[in-house]
């Protein structure tokens, strides 16, 4: 008795460590043989539910038209298949939007996380079994978990650039830039080089000349930020939208003094800002005064982050001023979005800077105040003159490949069938089509999904062609099909109308098409990978601008001391040596 | 064992047993993830593994998180805060259930206590949620009811000058029907007899609460106290996250929350744990000393 007693620790020890040990277990490192020519495969997926012969039809045309629209083009080898079934496990974000379309899907289809319409394709066309290793709505923290328990899936999508950077660092992920030029379709590609160009895109997921990813684009217009104005208010007092800083003041005051909610108090908020600078409630503004604290812009040939630049004091003492005046809610500070649309939803208040998606929040307004109606006005800026917009080379993620896994190849002919799917008539069954309150079907191939940077645009382009036309249906292609929906929609035709309607002449989708039109955006100057010394460095550094930036505003602290005694918390927290190796990074891209 | 004692004594197994899943949790949670100390003087890499190849950086850690411009104003913060919460946490218990004592009606006092006691069980999320809407400078009715005498509102949550007050005074609020919940249980156990020989001496309810309530609640005031300091540098996480915003990091951040940023939010494990392992060793010394004061002063002693 005595002697088992103690060895008791002994034996947690044992259990314990087995426990830990047990998870590390990796698919086996075979490669599979692909075939010669691409065919298809049986699924054992049957769909249920009360749309079951939709999906049917749908499956159907995706085997009619496949093979064949690769073969036309002479990519066939870039779509073979394997007639040995491959096990591949895979892990994506999830999210409160994505339960609820799934709960949907399921009625409707049958479909849930671990068998769906996508993986029923993928294996319909390569004969591979996807399964679905986790998913989380804390996606980085749960595979920077993973990670540390060297217990990751074959292919896998990574969100933030440094994680990609140390996985490859690591050698946990493979160089997949051999492949590209094998197993790349022409689609796939087109996506990549559309951005910008030097297609950053792809120079993203590149460390020391090796493609360690293959990026998953999103519209790049999506940083862009706009001014939303009531225009019911504008037309009651007989203003003009606003063409410079000046004349944003005058409306705003004349907002404030006309009481539209006809209570009798002097309760009317002059413009809407929320507590966070480094966002689209912000930038349009800093725009206006032609600065962007939130980039590295190039000044004089060189490099500075946009923070520091002296144009930013104007911008500040003139935010200052509508604080000072009583323009700006006192509470913004701690402010949320929600907290902030509080106020446009009571009817007190309505101009905001915002991105496209900003008039999305405000439709319960409809509801209360029917005649109310927000328009995107282009950016007013100092002098009159456009201003330009900052936007990223976008992406929503990096695919990675395993090390450990042998058909690496896989990943690039998911991204091609993805793109088939998107860019087929029924692109929008595929890639959108969100149950109310959910989120996008695209959601459910988030570990290889890609997108046109100038989805919005072209969808646009293409709305706008078919309204001239007396709405002809056929001139609506899959991004526009997308938009089309919610807009003929009762509920959210309200809002989405005025985002993007070609039937109205002031949309932020007007906006959008006049700044990639004219060109008056530009890139982020600095897309290098950042320093172990930046990286240990930075977020402080922002935390310190965000903290500046808003005591000014308040009035905490004046302008030009203010501002000062940034620069000099920049430059003392490493701001100047970070400076340093951004402009040496900046010299080695312009040979 | 030496000398032929036997290492248990038959009868005392079951109730060793009985203590094992105690330990076994406390030697899971608590002494096993001490390794992980390790990551304090590393440049931790996830993609590495926990136990894996990685970089040894001595003291950077620690002197990275000291030339961080707010650290110094953290670590004030979260002993101002915590000092605040311990003393007020002490004090106002006590002053209350002798307050209570004194009224008649058990019925009264019996609400009283179930009212006060209740706002400990609502966690955190909600009860800062709540605090947020009274709190407010436009709407909130704490304002609403100082304007009606004329005074400026004040944004509680928002200005420096108000924000650890206000920690202090929410979190007292929430917790202090706790404290009276256990005192009252000590003042019941105060022999009536004694407070029947002091009338008789002649002394009135405040001599009486002096002599006699005072002295029976000591040990348990002793108790409470020790084992508060523990949390010394605990100002309260659940709390200040729900509450704070980058306006008044400058008095309302805490180490808690530094570390929550750090390592959750920016993924720098390695100060992230500097500054965790920081405050286990300060911690350390202030239990140290304040059961020494104990012992030495009421002679109290847990073991």
């Amino acid at each position: 008795m005595k002697k088992s007693l103690m060895l008791l620790p002994f034996f947690l020890v044992l259990v314990i460590g087995t426990v830990f040990a047990g998870g590390g277990q990796q698919s086996s490192a075979q490669a599979v043989k692909e075939t010669a020519a691409p065919k298809l495969y049986q699924s054992n997926f049957t769909p249920s539910g009360t749309a079951a012969n939709e999906y049917k039809d749908k499956i159907n045309d995706f085997t009619a038209n496949f093979i064949k629209s690769f073969t036309d083009r002479g990519e066939a080898s870039k779509i073979t298949g394997y007639d040995t079934p491959v096990k591949i496990s895979i892990s994506y974000p999830d999210s409160a939007a994505m339960q609820t379309s799934f709960a949907a899907w399921k009625a409707l289809y049958g479909e849930s996380p671990n068998m769906n319409r996508y993986l029923d394709v993928y294996k319909r066309a390569f004969n591979i079994d996807v399964s679905v290793k986790f998913t989380s709505t804390d996606y980085d923290q749960q595979l920077r978990l993973n990670m540390a328990a060297n217990d990751l899936p074959d292919i896998f999508p990574v969100t933030s650039r440094n994680d990609l950077f140390e996985l490859a660092n690591a050698g946990v992920i493979q160089d997949i830039g051999g492949l590209r030029q094998k197993y790349s379709s022409q689609i796939v590609e087109k996506l990549w080089s559309d951005t910008a160009s030097s297609s950053p895109l792809l120079d993203l997921a590149t460390f020391d000349g090796k493609l360690y990813a293959l990026p998953q684009t999103w519209p790049v217009t999506d940083p862009l930020s706009y001014l939303w104005i009531r225009s019911d208010w504008l037309k009651a007092l007989n203003l003009q939208p606003p063409k410079t800083m000046d004349d944003l003041v005058k409306v705003i005051d004349a907002f404030t003094k006309a009481d539209f909610d006809k209570n009798g108090i002097n309760d009317t908020i002059g413009i809407g800002f929320q507590k966070n600078i480094a966002s689209h409630n912000f930038r349009g503004l800093f725009s206006g005064f032609y600065t962007y604290p939130e980039y590295w812009i190039n000044k004089n040939g060189s490099l500075i982050w946009g923070g520091t630049d002296e144009n930013n004091k104007r911008a500040l003492a003139y935010m200052s001023d509508l604080y000072k005046r009583g323009y700006i809610d006192k509470e913004f500070i701690s402010y949320n979005d929600s907290d902030m649309y509080e106020a446009f939803l009571n009817g007190k208040c309505g101009i905001m800077y915002s991105w496209h998606g900003g008039v999305l929040s405000l439709m319960d307004l409809h509801s209360k105040d029917p005649k109310a109606d927000f328009i995107a006005v282009p950016l007013p800026s100092v002098d009159g003159k456009t201003a330009a917009s900052p936007i990223t080379p976008f992406t929503v993620g990096y695919t990675v490949v395993n090390s450990k896994f042998a058909n690496p190849e896989i990943a690039y002919k998911m991204f091609n069938l993805f793109v088939f799917l998107y860019e087929g008539k029924n692109g929008s069954w595929w890639g959108f089509n969100p149950p109310p309150g959910g989120n996008n079907a695209n959601g459910m191939s988030a570990f290889a999904r890609i997108y046109s940077p100038w989805l919005n645009y072209d969808a646009f382009e293409s709305l706008t062609k078919s309204y001239k036309a007396n709405w002809d249906r056929s001139l609506i292609d899959a991004a526009a099909d997308l938009y089309l929906g919610p807009m003929q929609d009762s509920q959210t035709g309200w809002a989405w109308n005025q985002m993007l309607s070609p039937e109205r002449t002031s949309t932020a989708f007007h906006r959008l098409k006049e700044i990639v039109d004219g060109k008056t955006y530009f890139y982020d100057a600095f897309l290098g990978i950042p320093s172990t010394y930046m990286q240990d460095r930075w977020q402080a550094i922002l935390t310190e601008q965000q903290v500046i930036f808003t005591k000014i505003i308040t009035g905490d602290l004046d302008v030009n001391t203010g501002f000062d005694s940034w620069i000099r918390s920049y430059n003392s927290l490493g701001g100047e040596r970070i400076t340093k190796e951004v402009n040496d990074w900046y010299k080695g891209q312009k040979k | 064992m030496a000398g032929g004692k036997p290492f248990f004594k038959q009868n005392e197994i079951p109730l060793h047993l009985m203590l094992l899943p105690g330990l076994l949790l406390t030697f899971i949670f608590g002494y096993l993830p001490l390794a992980g100390l390790t990551v304090a003087f590393q440049r931790f890499i996830p993609a590495r593994g926990l136990f894996g190849k990685q970089p040894w950086v001595g003291l950077y850690n620690f002197e990275l998180i000291f030339s961080m411009p707010n650290t110094p104003n953290v670590i004030r913060n979260t002993v101002v805060i915590a000092f605040g919460k311990i003393v007020l946490g002490l004090l106002i218990p006590i002053i209350v259930t002798l307050l209570l004592n004194e009224l008649g009606s058990n019925k009264a006092k019996r609400t009283i206590q179930t009212i006060i006691y209740f706002p400990y069980f609502i966690s955190w999320i909600v009860f800062a949620a709540l605090l947020l809407d009274l709190l407010s400078p436009s709407t909130g009715l704490v304002n609403k009811f100082t304007g009606f005498f004329g005074f400026e509102p004040i944004f509680f949550l928002g200005d420096n000058r108000y924000f650890q007050g206000t920690m202090i005074i929410t979190d007292v609020i929430k917790s202090f029907g706790y404290g009276t919940v256990v005192y009252m249980a000590a003042i019941t156990g105060i022999d009536p007899n004694l407070y029947e020989a002091a009338e008789i001496d002649g002394a009135g309810r405040w001599r009486q609460t002096l002599h006699i309530t005072l002295p029976g609640l000591q040990m348990v005031i002793v108790l409470m106290m020790v084992l508060s300091l523990g949390n010394v540098l605990n100002a309260g996480f659940d709390q200040i996250f729900n509450m704070y915003n980058s306006y008044v990091y400058e008095t309302g951040d805490i180490i808690d929350t530094m570390m929550y940023r750090l390592g959750i939010v920016e993924a720098m494990y390695g100060p992230s744990t500097a500054m965790g392992f920081l405050k286990s060793i300060v911690s350390l010394v202030f239990i140290s000393t304040s059961y020494y004061i104990a012992y030495k002063l009421f002679d109290y002693r847990i073991f």
